[in-house]
């Protein structure tokens, strides 16, 4: 009986201890995936960071595909992240042939080598191309179907800074560096002449059957010396021919040249600036801020200080000062930091300056020249609507009136100027059909018969046909053959409905009716402008564009419009 | 400092593999046997620095193996544990008598045995006196 119960205990307690390891083992599992996914929090939070501090462009591209990009990716090409992900990398390329040409070549490599570095020109959405040096790599070289990482630096600045002047700084200083080497090398052979002469004193003083050695000896030294010295000569005339090379680069180059230090005194200038600037001669020693503004301190801002302050290139647009530091012109300023060839330190500025004066004042000539093309067409416009006033001297000065109100209606409407004279020639215009129109029926003071109205009412096209191939910036032909057309169809000629009228139309339209009410006509008096406003407020919506009727009741009780 | 060596003897496998998991994750050799002449043949091939024992083993019982052990010159001061299902006062008498040096009933956390290892390591790793 004890028996049974103590094994039974036992039993249960020897259950009980696997159950116990069990569990043990399942918390320990619980506390290793807690830890792990600590570290991976970790880990994110640290390549978010690495990721939004990086100054290369990133990106991951599946099936030639964008999969994802970072911000400096997209700065450089000039797209949004939204546009690129999804999309066919096919449109950072020029074209297909491009794109086909880049991916083999790219995609070649990755398989063979699992890397590729490569120069190539992308495309910016701008159209322009951006040289970048392009890196990339499989996202997990044994599964090429996740993606490719590739990441991309821009190298405009790099390429356009360097690139000439440092080629002709290296030039000279290489040939500095020779002379100076001859020179030493020349220092030494005088040196040891002295020590042989001494010598050979010694030995004649002595040794009298010794002169003929002594001659030799000293003859041999001079050859030496002669050939060292013709050595000299030509590495003089190797110094001057880099002279003559660099000068000839400055001497070619139209636009200025100016050399500074860091103390921005001019260390060199081109012919170029020596003209701009005859009257600071010379210039070389000069600080830039003397010779070239005529100011006792640095300017400000300045892009040579810039440049030196941040040892990257920089532009700036400046103003061109003569003798008496008047304004002549404008320039356009780059300054690039110069560099030590062997120490990589910054020794001063190159500033490359562009004289702009004359793009500038082409803009203003063009400007100018626009300028009085348009009084031309004025002049035109004029001429016309007073052909049309002539024969109907009832409404002299209606369509003069009717361009008044119209623009004063489409500036309230935020028309732009140039929209505004757009209206101002169409409500000058507006009636020009009426040439066509007898004279009897314009003049006639009794109410028109039906053959009568009907004639009257083709002035819009008539309108239309002697204006519609006269080339002006505005639908002008069109908006007068509209200027009868209604809302809701009752108009003419055509029965245009509200959605097939243009704006200008609509606004004409509004401001002839309350214009002729206010005005005497042949057939009836004046009917004043309070009758006009409720004409066109009984038909606000049906007639007449509601937007147009109210900014027309609002110019004439809230601005106090006049007709002049 | 030498690594601890540790000899674990249970007929339950997965008690055995537990704890040979866990005190090797902590850094301590360790050997398993499932039966009493597997744990003697173990014992005096590694001559392990401790040794985890359970009573009930098939062929040769725990009480028996333990005052092999205690007979022969090589293991006579091992710390041996018990580890036992077995827990009336005379099961535990018998074993200290037999020459146990603790008596462990199950069940048992693994924090406590490994609290008693930790507590004869520090004795085993003084000089011996022998």
């Amino acid at each position: 009986m004890e028996d049974t119960r103590i094994s039974r205990d036992e039993q249960q307690r020897h259950r009980l201890q696997e159950y116990i390891f069990e569990l043990e083992e399942v918390q320990d599992q619980v506390e290793e995936l807690g830890i792990a996914h600590e570290q991976l929090k970790r880990s994110q939070v640290f390549l978010d960071t690495v990721l939004s501090c990086i100054t290369h462009g990133l990106c991951l591209v599946r099936n030639r595909t964008f999969v994802w990009v970072n911000r400096m990716f997209t700065d450089i090409l000039g797209w949004e992240p939204d546009e690129l992900m999804g999309q066919s990398t096919e449109i950072i390329y020029p074209d297909i042939i491009d794109y086909e040409k880049m991916g083999e070549v790219v995609y070649g490599n990755l398989k063979q080598k699992g890397l590729i570095i490569h120069e190539y020109d992308f495309l910016h959405k701008h159209g322009h191309r951006v040289p970048c040096l392009i890196t990339g790599r499989a996202l997990d070289k044994n599964k090429p179907s996740k993606g490719y990482v590739f990441s991309i630096t821009d190298f405009t600045e790099r390429r356009r800074a360097q690139e000439a002047l440092q080629k002709a700084y290296d030039k000279l200083e290489e040939l500095n560096a020779e002379l100076l080497s001859t020179n030493e090398h020349l220092h030494r052979e005088i040196e040891e002449r002295k020590a042989v002469e001494k010598k050979l004193h010694d030995y004649r003083d002595r040794l009298e059957g010794l002169v003929k050695e002594r001659t030799a000896a000293l003859m041999m030294v001079n050859a030496q010396l002669r050939q060292e010295i013709t050595e000299r000569q030509r590495g003089a005339e190797a110094l001057r021919e880099g002279e003559r090379f660099l000068s000839s680069v400055f001497a070619s180059i139209q636009d200025g040249l100016s050399i500074l230090d860091l103390d921005y005194q001019i260390v060199q200038v081109n012919p170029t600036m020596e003209k701009w600037y005859a009257h600071a001669r010379p210039l070389v020693g000069k600080k830039c801020y003397q010779a070239y503004q005529g100011r006792e301190h640095p300017c400000n801002p300045c892009p040579a200080r810039h440049a030196m302050a941040t040892g990257a290139p920089h532009s700036e647009i400046v103003l061109k000062r003569g003798p008496r530091q008047e304004v002549v012109g404008w320039l356009e300023v780059h300054a690039y930091p110069r560099l030590d060839k062997a120490t990589g330190k910054m020794t001063g500025v190159i500033k490359y300056i562009r004289d702009i004066t004359q793009r500038q004042r082409a803009e203003e000539a063009l400007a100018k020249s626009l300028r009085e093309l348009r009084q031309t067409l004025e002049g035109t416009v004029m001429a016309l609507a007073n052909t049309v006033e002539m024969r109907d001297p009832y409404t002299a000065g209606h369509q003069r009136r009717v361009a008044q109100l119209a623009c004063a209606l489409a500036q309230e409407m935020g028309f732009s100027p140039d929209q505004l004279e757009g209206i101002r020639v169409m409500g000058f215009l507006h009636d020009i059909g009426k040439i066509g129109i007898p004279g009897e029926i314009l003049t006639k003071p009794q109410q028109l018969t039906e053959l009568e109205g009907s004639l009257l009412k083709t002035h819009p096209q008539i309108g239309y046909a002697i204006l519609k191939d006269l080339e002006f910036p505005w639908p002008v032909a069109q908006a007068i053959l509209q200027h009868h057309e209604r809302l809701d169809g009752s108009g003419y000629p055509s029965g245009l409905s509200e959605r097939e009228i243009i704006s200008e139309a609509k606004i004409l339209a509004v401001a002839d009716v309350v214009e002729a009410m206010a005005s005497f006509r042949p057939y009836r008096p004046a009917v004043g402008i309070d009758q006009g406003l409720e004409e066109i407020s009984r038909n606000r919506g049906t007639l007449y564009d509601p937007e147009v009727v109210d900014v027309c009741l609002r110019v004439f009780t809230e601005k106090g419009f006049k007709f002049d | 400092m030498e690594i601890m060596k540790i000899l674990v003897v249970d007929d339950e496998r997965s008690i055995n593999s537990y704890l040979q998991r866990k005190l090797t994750r902590l850094g301590y050799t360790v050997f398993t046997a499932e039966d009493g002449v597997e744990a003697l043949k173990q014992a005096f091939t590694h001559l392990p620095d401790i040794i985890l024992l359970d009573v009930n083993l098939p062929k040769l019982s725990g009480i028996e193996v333990l005052k092999t052990l205690r007979a022969d010159e090589r293991t006579k001061s091992t710390p041996i544990l018990i580890l036992s299902a077995r827990a009336q006062g005379k099961d535990i008498k018998a074993g200290l008598k037999a020459g146990a040096n603790r008596y462990l009933c199950k069940p048992v956390s693994f924090a406590n045995i490994l609290r008693e290892i930790r507590a004869y390591a520090e004795i085993s790793s003084d000089p011996p006196d022998h």
